[in-house]
Parts: C-alpha cells; sequence; structure tokens
C-alpha cells in the first residue's frame, strides 16, 4: 500500500514538474525534463553516511524509489550517532573523502564543519520548486554556517516541547487543557490530591535534567540564559520564571520530584502518580507504549501553555543533512538531499516521534491517519509559533557546568514553593558563575560568539 | 645462503617483524606528537599552528586531567589484578582432568569472542536500575539493590565486573598454555617429599608461573589501561565523568570539543604513562627471572 | 582404602562444584542474551524473566539475514581476521625464537611499543596515509592494521613461552648435526604448538572484534562485523532484539572455531611429551 501511494506521490510530482517547467540555477532542474525514462543522473553513485536511526529506515523505505526514479545508485552508510562524526571528522580532515551527503547534528556540528568549509551552502539549490524552501519552518540560525546567512543544511526532524494529560482524569473533572500559565496552576488546584497519592504535575525536577525543560518558562516570561554575552538568569523575568516553576513543581508535583529526570518522567506518568507531564515530544512513544504503561490509551496531547511573552517551546534541529564541499557528484547529491528532506520520508518519521520541519506535512494523510488529531494540532501550533528560544540550553562552551549553576538556583526554588527568600540570592550566585564560565573559556561580552 | 642465514640467524628472524613495526608505528607517534605541539581547534576553523608546549602546560594544570588520571588508575589496577587472579584460578581448575573439560574451556572462551560494544550494551540491559536483572538476583539472595553505572561511586566497579568477564579468558587461555609446559619434576617431587596442594601451588607452580603471569597482566594492565570501545559503549564516560578515563577524555577532546592539539598531546601523555610502566614491570620481570 | 575412595569422590565432587561455579556466571548471561533475542523487548523487561517454555519470535533473526548482508560482512571479518593472523605468526614467531634465544630485549620492547599506542592516535595518521595511497576500503588495509595489533601480541607471548623451553633441547639437536634453522623447525615449532593455537586464537579473535581501525579504513566493501553492529545502536534508540540477534550471530563462527582448534591444543599438548 505504501508502494502505491508512494509511486502516486512520485507520479503527481513529475506531472505537476513537467507543467511548470521551469529552470533552477543549480541544474538540478534537468530532473524536471519529466519523462521517467529519461532518468537524468543514470550511471551516478553516491556516497552517503547517515546515522543509525528511524530517520534511515524512512530513507531506506523509499530509496528504491528515489533510485528508480533518477538513476542515481546510493550507497548508504549507517553509523551510530558518534561513530558517525568520528568518520566525518577523520575524513574531511583528510581533504580525500569521497562522501556526498551526510547527516549532522546542527547543534554540535555546524560551527567546526562549516568553520572548516566542509559543508556546501545551499543557497543557489533552495529555488529548486522541487523542494519548496518555504514549506519549512525550522529555526534559520541553527541551519546557517557560522557566521554567515547561508543556508548549510536542510533540517530534517525537530525536538519540541510538549503537554501530556490523562484524558480520563480530565473528563471526570470536566477539564480542558490549560492554555496559560494562570489557567495551569487552576488546573493544577483542581487536579492535586496527594491523599490518593495523586499529583497534577510532572517537569523536570533533577539539577541539570530540568535546564531543558525549564528554558520554556523561562522564555515565556522574558527571560533568558545569557544576554549579549552576560548572564542573563538574575535578571527581574528570569527570576519570575524561576519563582513560577518553583511553585508550580513545589505544591502540584510529586514528592521526589527533585531527582526527576527524563526516564522518572515516564515511570511517573505511566504509574499514575501524575496527570500532567511537560517535557519532549520524543516521551510520547513511551507513554503511548502498551508494553510499558497502564494508561498508553488515556494519553491526551496539547501544545505547551503561554506565557506573558508567547509560547516558547524550544525547537532543536535535531538532524540535518548536508552536502559535503569536495562532492564531486554535487547536482545528483542535491536530488538525493530533495529525497531525504522530502515528503514522503517526512511522512515515514513524522508519525514516528520526529516531527518534520515541512509545515504541508500536518495536511499529509499519511501524518494524519497514523497520527492522533490531537497530537498533529499540537505539533502544527509549536512548529508555527516563533520562539526565542530555539536551543532550550544555555549556549556556551562549559554547558554542563553552567546547567548545574543555574539548576540549583532552580531546584532551591522548587523546594520552598516557589517562596523562599534567597531565590534571588541564588539566581545571583548562579548568574556571577555562569559568568565566570563565559570568562574563562573566553566567550564572555563582547567576544560571546553564538 | 643457508650458511649466512644460520650465522645470522638472530636478525634474519627479528628484522622482518621489526622492520615492519617500526614502518607501521613511526608515522603515529610522530604525528601524534606533531599535531601535541600545535593549537589546533576545528571550531576556530584555522590551520593548525604551532604553540610548543601551550597544550601540556594547560592540561597538567587543568584538575580535569588528574580526575581523569586518578580514574584511569583505579580501574586500571582494579581490572588488571582481578583478571589476572581470576584467570590463574580459572586455569588450575581447568587444568584438573574431568568429564567435560572440552566444553568447560570452550565456555570460558565465549564472553572473548564477542564484540566489546556489545558486550557492553548487553550488560547496560543488566545493569538497569529498576527493571534489570542484576538487581533483581541482587534482591532474590537478599542484597540490597546497587545503581551500578547510574552513580559515581559505583560506576567503575560496574565497568570493572564486565571487562573482567569478558576479558578474564584470555588470561585463563595464556596460563592454561603456561601450566602445560611447566616440567612436571619438581611437582612430583614437592609431591612426594609430603607437601599438600596448597604448599605445592605456593611453593613450586606459583614461582615458575610468575613469568606468564608478568607476561600476560603486562599485557592486560596495557590495555585495560587505554580500554575505550567497552566504557564508551556503556557510560560514556559519565555520570558526571566518574568513568571518563584519559583515552575517553582524549576522544571527548577531539570528537566532541574539536580540540584536536589538546586531544593529540592527552594521547602523548597516555603513551608516555603506558611506555613508563611497561619498562618498569617489563624490569621488575628481568629481576625476578634472575633471582630465581 | 575406602577413606580414600571417599575423599576422592569428595575431590571429584569438588572439582565439579568449581567448574559450575566458574562457568555459570559466564554461560547465564550468554543464554539471558540468547533467550532476549527471541522476545519483543517488553517482555524481555519483566522480571522474574522467562527462562523456559516462551514462544520465541525468530523476526530479529530473519531481519539480519534478508536485510542486513550479514553473510557477507562475515566473510569480509573473515578474510581479514585469517590472513592477519597468518601473517603475523610468519612475522612474529621466527622473531620471538630470536628474541627468546639471544634476549633481544630492546628488539621486544620496540615491538611491544605498537600495543601502548592508544588506538585513537592511530586514527587520524592512517586515514590520511592510506587514503593518499587509496587503499582505503580495501583487504589489504584493514590486514596491515590489524597486524600492528597482533604481532606484539604474539611477540610477547610467544617469546616467554619459548624461553620456557629448555635451551637442552636446542643444544642437543645441533649437536646431532642440526642447523639453526631446522632445530627451529623440526624441534621449536611442534613442542610451542599450545603456544602456537592460543596465539593464533587471540589474535584471530581480536581482528574478528576489532572496530576502532574497521570503522575508520573500511568502507563499502569491506565493512567487518564489529561495524555493522553499529546498525543497531545510536544515541537515541538502541534496537535491543536486532542487536542481541546479531551478538549471537557473530559469535556463532568463533564458537565453531575455537571447538575446532581446541582439537590442535590437546594434539600439541601431547606431542610436548619431551618437556617431561
Amino acid at each position: 500500500m505504501k508502494k502505491v501511494i508512494s509511486l502516486l506521490c512520485a507520479g503527481s510530482m513529475m506531472l505537476g514538474l513537467a507543467a511548470c517547467g521551469q529552470t533552477t540555477p543549480s541544474g538540478g532542474a534537468s530532473s524536471a525534463a519529466g519523462s521517467q525514462a529519461e532518468k537524468p543522473y543514470a550511471g551516478t553513485t553516491l556516497r552517503v553516511v547517515s546515522m543509525t536511526a528511524q530517520v534511515s529506515d524512512g530513507i531506506q523505505e523509499y530509496l528504491s524509489d528515489f533510485e528508480d526514479k533518477t538513476g542515481i545508485k546510493v550507497n548508504l552508510e549507517l553509523y551510530g550517532e558518534s561513530e558517525l562524526r568520528q568518520k566525518t571528522t577523520t575524513e574531511f580532515l583528510s581533504g580525500s573523502s569521497t562522501i556526498d551527503v551526510f547527516l549532522l547534528s546542527p547543534l554540535q556540528d555546524m560551527a567546526p564543519y562549516s568553520k572548516n568549509g566542509w559543508i556546501e551552502p545551499l543557497d543557489t539549490y533552495l529555488d529548486d520548486p522541487e523542494l519548496n524552501w518555504s514549506d519549512f519552518t525550522a529555526p534559520k540560525e541553527q541551519i546557517t554556517l557560522s557566521g554567515t546567512d547561508s543556508i548549510g543544511c536542510l533540517p530534517l526532524y525537530s525536538s519540541v516541547q510538549l503537554m501530556y494529560y490523562r484524558t480520563d482524569l480530565f473528563e471526570q473533572k470536566g477539564l480542558t487543557p490549560p492554555t496559560n500559565y494562570e489557567e495551569l496552576l487552576q488546573v493544577c488546584e483542581k487536579l492535586n490530591d496527594p491523599s490518593n497519592n495523586l499529583y497534577a504535575i510532572a517537569c523536570r525536577g533533577e539539577k541539570i535534567a530540568l535546564t531543558s525543560q525549564f528554558s520554556p518558562f523561562l522564555f515565556g516570561y522574558g527571560g533568558s540564559y545569557i544576554k549579549d554575552g552576560k548572564s542573563n538568569i538574575a535578571s527581574a523575568e528570569s527570576v519570575d520564571a524561576i519563582k513560577f516553576y518553583g511553585r508550580l513543581l513545589g505544591k502540584y508535583g510529586p514528592p521526589g520530584i527533585l531527582t526527576t529526570g527524563y526516564s522518572q518522567m515516564t515511570q511517573l506518568f505511566n504509574s499514575g502518580t501524575v496527570a500532567m507531564a511537560i517535557d519532549a515530544n520524543a516521551l510520547y512513544a513511551t507513554l503511548t507504549d502498551k508494553a510499558e504503561s497502564a494508561y498508553y490509551d488515556k494519553v491526551g496531547v496539547a501544545p505547551i501553555p503561554e506565557g506573558p511573552t508567547g509560547r516558547q517551546s524550544y525547537k532543536q534541529v535535531v538532524w540535518g543533512s548536508s552536502i559535503y564541499s569536495g562532492s564531486k557528484n554535487k547536482d545528483a547529491a542535491w536530488e538525493f538531499m530533495k529525497f531525504v528532506a522530502g515528503s514522503d520520508v517526512a511522512a515515514y518519521i513524522t508519525p514516528k516521534g520526529m516531527p518534520s520541519f515541512r509545515s504541508s506535512i500536518w495536511n499529509d494523510s499519511r501524518v494524519k491517519d497514523a497520527m492522533s488529531a490531537d497530537m498533529v494540532k499540537a505539533y502544527s501550533v509549536i512548529n508555527e509559533s516563533d520562539t526565542t528560544n530555539p536551543y532550550g540550553l544555555p549556549r556556551l562552551t562549559s554547558v554542563t557546568e553552567a546547567r548545574d549553576a543555574i539548576g540549583e538556583a532552580v531546584v532551591y526554588s522548587i523546594e520552598t514553593k516557589g517562596e523562599g527568600k534567597e531565590i534571588e540570592a541564588k539566581a545571583k550566585t548562579a548568574a556571577d558563575k555562569v559568568d565566570q564560565l563565559l570568562k574563562n573559556s573566553n566567550e564572555y561580552g563582547d567576544k560571546y560568539s553564538y | 645462503m643457508s650458511k649466512f642465514i644460520d650465522r645470522h640467524i638472530k636478525w634474519v628472524f627479528a628484522a622482518p617483524a621489526l622492520v615492519f613495526m617500526m614502518a607501521m608505528i613511526v608515522l603515529p607517534i610522530g604525528a601524534t606528537f606533531a599535531f601535541s605541539l600545535t593549537e589546533w581547534n576545528l571550531l576556530s576553523g584555522a590551520a593548525p599552528r604551532f604553540n610548543f608546549g601551550q597544550n601540556y602546560a594547560k592540561i597538567l594544570s587543568s584538575p580535569e586531567f588528574w580526575a581523569s588520571c586518578g580514574i584511569t588508575f583505579w580501574y586500571t589496577f582494579l581490572a588488571t589484578i582481578l583478571e589476572t587472579v581470576l584467570g590463574l584460578a580459572i586455569a588450575l581448575i581447568l587444568n584438573c582432568e574431568f568429564r567435560g573439560k572440552q566444553l568447560a574451556k570452550t565456555a570460558i572462551l565465549l564472553p572473548y569472542m564477542m564484540a566489546p560494544v556489545a558486550v557492553g550494551l548487553m550488560w547496560m540491559l543488566f545493569y538497569e536500575p529498576s527493571s534489570g536483572i542484576m538487581n533483581f538476583i541482587f534482591k532474590s539472595v537478599g542484597l540490597p539493590p546497587s545503581t551500578f553505572t547510574s552513580a559515581q561511586d559505583t560506576v567503575i566497579p560496574a565497568i570493572a565486573t564486565v571487562e573482567v568477564w569478558q576479558m578474564t579468558p584470555m588470561v585463563v587461555i595464556v596460563c592454561l598454555a603456561g601450566l602445560s609446559s611447566l616440567p612436571n619434576d619438581p611437582i612430583e617431587a614437592a609431591h612426594v617429599d609430603g607437601a599438600n596442594s596448597i604448599q605445592v601451588f605456593f611453593r613450586v607452580i606459583l614461582p615458575m608461573m610468575m613469568p606468564t603471569l608478568f607476561s600476560i597482566g603486562l599485557l592486560r594492565f596495557i590495555d585495560i589501561f587505554k580500554s575505550f570501545d567497552l566504557i564508551y559503549a556503556m557510560t560514556k564516560g559519565g555520570p558526571a565523568n566518574a568513568s571518563r578515563t584519559l583515552n575517553l577524555y582524549a576522544y571527548e577532546t577531539a570528537f566532541s570539543y574539536y580540540k584536536f592539539g589538546e586531544s593529540s598531546a592527552i594521547l602523548t601523555l597516555v603513551f608516555l604513562i603506558v611506555l613508563v610502566i611497561s619498562i618498569v614491570i617489563i624490569n621488575m620481570k628481568k629481576r625476578w627471572e634472575e633471582k630465581v | 582404602m575406602t577413606v580414600y575412595k571417599a575423599k576422592k569422590a569428595a575431590g571429584k565432587i569438588g572439582l565439579y562444584a568449581l567448574v559450575l561455579i566458574v562457568v555459570l556466571p559466564i554461560l547465564f548471561p550468554l543464554y539471558f542474551v540468547f533467550i532476549s533475542s527471541l522476545k519483543n523487548m517488553s517482555q524481555v523487561y519483566i522480571m522474574p524473566p522467562q527462562l523456559f517454555g516462551f514462544t520465541p519470535i525468530w523476526d530479529h533473526y530473519k531481519y539480519i539475514f534478508e536485510t542486513q548482508h550479514y553473510d557477507t560482512y562475515m566473510i569480509n571479518s573473515a578474510i581479514v581476521a585469517f590472513a592477519s593472523t597468518a601473517i603475523s605468526l610468519i612475522l612474529g614467531v621466527p622473531a620471538s625464537y630470536s628474541i627468546a634465544r639471544f634476549h633481544m630485549r630492546k628488539t621486544s620492547t620496540s615491538i611491544l611499543v605498537a600495543r601502548l599506542l592508544p588506538s585513537i592516535s592511530f586514527l587520524l595518521p592512517y586515514y590520511f596515509l592510506f587514503s593518499k595511497l587509496k587503499m582505503i576500503d580495501t583487504y589489504s588495509v584493514l590486514i596491515l592494521s590489524h597486524i600492528v595489533l597482533s604481532l606484539p601480541l604474539i611477540v610477547w607471548i610467544m617469546s616467554s613461552f619459548i624461553a620456557d623451553i629448555p635451551k637442552e633441547l636446542d643444544e642437543a639437536a645441533i649437536v646431532d648435526g642440526c642447523t639453526r634453522q631446522r632445530c627451529f623447525w623440526n624441534v621449536i615449532l611442534p613442542v610451542s604448538l599450545p603456544g602456537l593455537v592460543t596465539c593464533a586464537t587471540l589474535s584471530f579473535l581480536g581482528s574478528w572484534n576489532n572496530f576502532q581501525f574497521a570503522l575508520i579504513l573500511s568502507g563499502e566493501k569491506t565493512r567487518t562485523l564489529p561495524v555493522s553492529l553499529q546498525y543497531f545502536v545510536s544515541g537515541a534508540d538502541i534496537r535491543w532484539g536486532r542487536m542481541l540477534a546479531a551478538t549471537i550471530v557473530v559469535i556463532v563462527p568463533a564458537i565453531i572455531l575455537t571447538m575446532a582448534l581446541q582439537k590442535y591444543i590437546i594434539k600439541g599438548m601431547t606431542a610436548g611429551a619431551v618437556k617431561g
């Protein structure tokens, strides 16, 4: 069935192209010549290195269609995440790599790879109508070559924050998912029932793990981790956010919230201890897994509530795909890039918890059929919302130490239910520590380069 | 011709191996040392630039390096000693005559045949604190559950256990080969003199096995000191860097922070440490052999 | 007399108990892995584990052979492991003889040096060199790199093994009119068979399981088993079922090989009657 659909898609794409018949600057559009028999790149072999995740399953699912259509033979090599990095770095450093297309994690690899000139700028390719670049909603600063405005990779999927809730409990109390912070507190007040071992909400409380999941609240209040190369965690807005997070979890969170990281989140929700959880989209698969949870069929999903300055879920480009600047088959490589970031692969990975950046994917029947309506809606709301918090983490060399320092202030706030007298002082201490870390690695003030 | 070979047999036999090894290691050693004297940071995008001893000064004055050094030694000594002692003990048992000996020997070798990455991951499955089989077994026999690889104070013993589980077979088969080549006369003589098995072991077998134990112990020490695959597969150096050995530290510096100059300096230091310790052990072995 | 018999029987039982204590901690985890490769992941996490009598699922194995080219990877691994072991033995055993008989400590240490280098420090230099020589993704480069690891191992073990063989054996042979070469072939090699088999096994398995060199120097054509295991492991999710099945598949040939080699070890031991 999937094959039939993809063939239909490929067919309709062809027709559409033949109809518009434009040419693009890169020469990639020679494929637009129309007739399938021509196979514009027959005889070309591409070497693609990718990572072993579902995105590669999606690639493999449709790879033979792609090869049939273009005549390109693709040698797909798969590696674990860090082995992939080791392999590409080593090969690129030697200057004699035969890689054509590779996957990268923009957050970590974009800076070193682009500064060494290993990534082909994509600007001239993006006009290709087959790609439909305007369909992508990825935060641009994550996918541009460092220090330039040139796009360096096509974004494949994102990590965002979502709100999960127990549909049965909400129905019982006649509640709807909260859309802003006040409603969130009201809903919590109604749900919280410690005498029956039911707590309203869980978010991460573990000192280091909490930083990323706290960031939407921080930015939702107009705060931030670092501003103009200096720590901003002690600003009035940031302190408001710390107090709110402390109040929320201190009053309505389960005992032991301070040890809650990613895996404890699942456990709390799956064991029925909490009625709501706000965490990464990756959590969804486990929460709805029959083998893992007793409440797998009672999970509702909603966009996270809006703060005073909007809905500030982080929006990380988890993986992107790039052309190696030394590739000898750049036009064929671009054909492959379009395929990787195309709607077939996107429709394959999105229901598996790797939401594509393509807006059109939310209207794709393959996605709609495979996902619950509230999930599709939550994703598309987050995807459309602009955020000043794309990364979800403080950006500096000593990230872990900074997370540790900031976490300490937030933990104090949770312990004192957001009412502790020393919250301001703790935030100041954290800010001083982060400033010191910035200075240590020569990134303070004007020298801040992120 | 044959006469020439015979007269110079010492070098005719040794030269091919020696020349091959020299050719293959000159480049890695030279290149690593050269890189270690440069400022080479991919994040800056600049070409490598000589900065002489700066990398070494920076590393030797950083507490992270010394912490990592301490972890490496603790892990290495723990695993090496356990492997050598256990390996000899198992070899002694397998050296006895009993039915099914061949099967037992093959069984012993199994862990050694597995890829370290697979072994590491498989043990992470056993070590899972809440639903892993190890804590289930601990509970069944009345032991308190352990945190294994998820807490800083238990992570090194937990990984060392896996290292011992996988690599002791290597010590066993080398010890078995060593035991099989021991002369029988002194052992029989001791038995005739009325010594019991334990006395025979400590007075006769152990001294004769010492050269073998030194050899295999040194090999294990070297391999464990720079072991990478297993720790990487299990914890990647965590939690909170508690299992970040020097080799992992160097890897992280190169492939996470992209500082190739500093990474090469760490690798050079690792090489020097292993070299010095090896020479010390080889000299100990030599002195021991001379004493006997 | 009966006391002696009883003592002997007790000794036998004690011995079997010891063997069991040694073998059980080795076999149980492997058995656990094997049955886990026949289960769904949610079944694996159920404690106490169901060790027998569950319905096995063979999907993981089917997948490995049908979707992945495990047969090719296995042949690649075997070619590299056999060739590198053979060459290492040819280079290493004569060298060990020289080192053992002529006390060449410096030579011994310089060969051992390769074993002291952290494997990451090989990666960049080797890739630079061999990519210039257009040797990446060939069997030769993998074989060469694995010899670098197994040659020191062989020299180190064999030289101490040969040193243990009484010198009188050489001397007697030479008095009988043997040349040194003949003495090496006809006297030393047969006596050191257990050592040779040990070295061959260690070197073969070392190459079979090598990951770091294979990752950097192999490619599509020469991919070996440990690199292909990567297929099931990534930062975010591990496909346990498939990975465990692959692990089992990887060790089966190694088991067959060791069982076959064991026979030679026994032969070597009986042939080594000279030593008494």
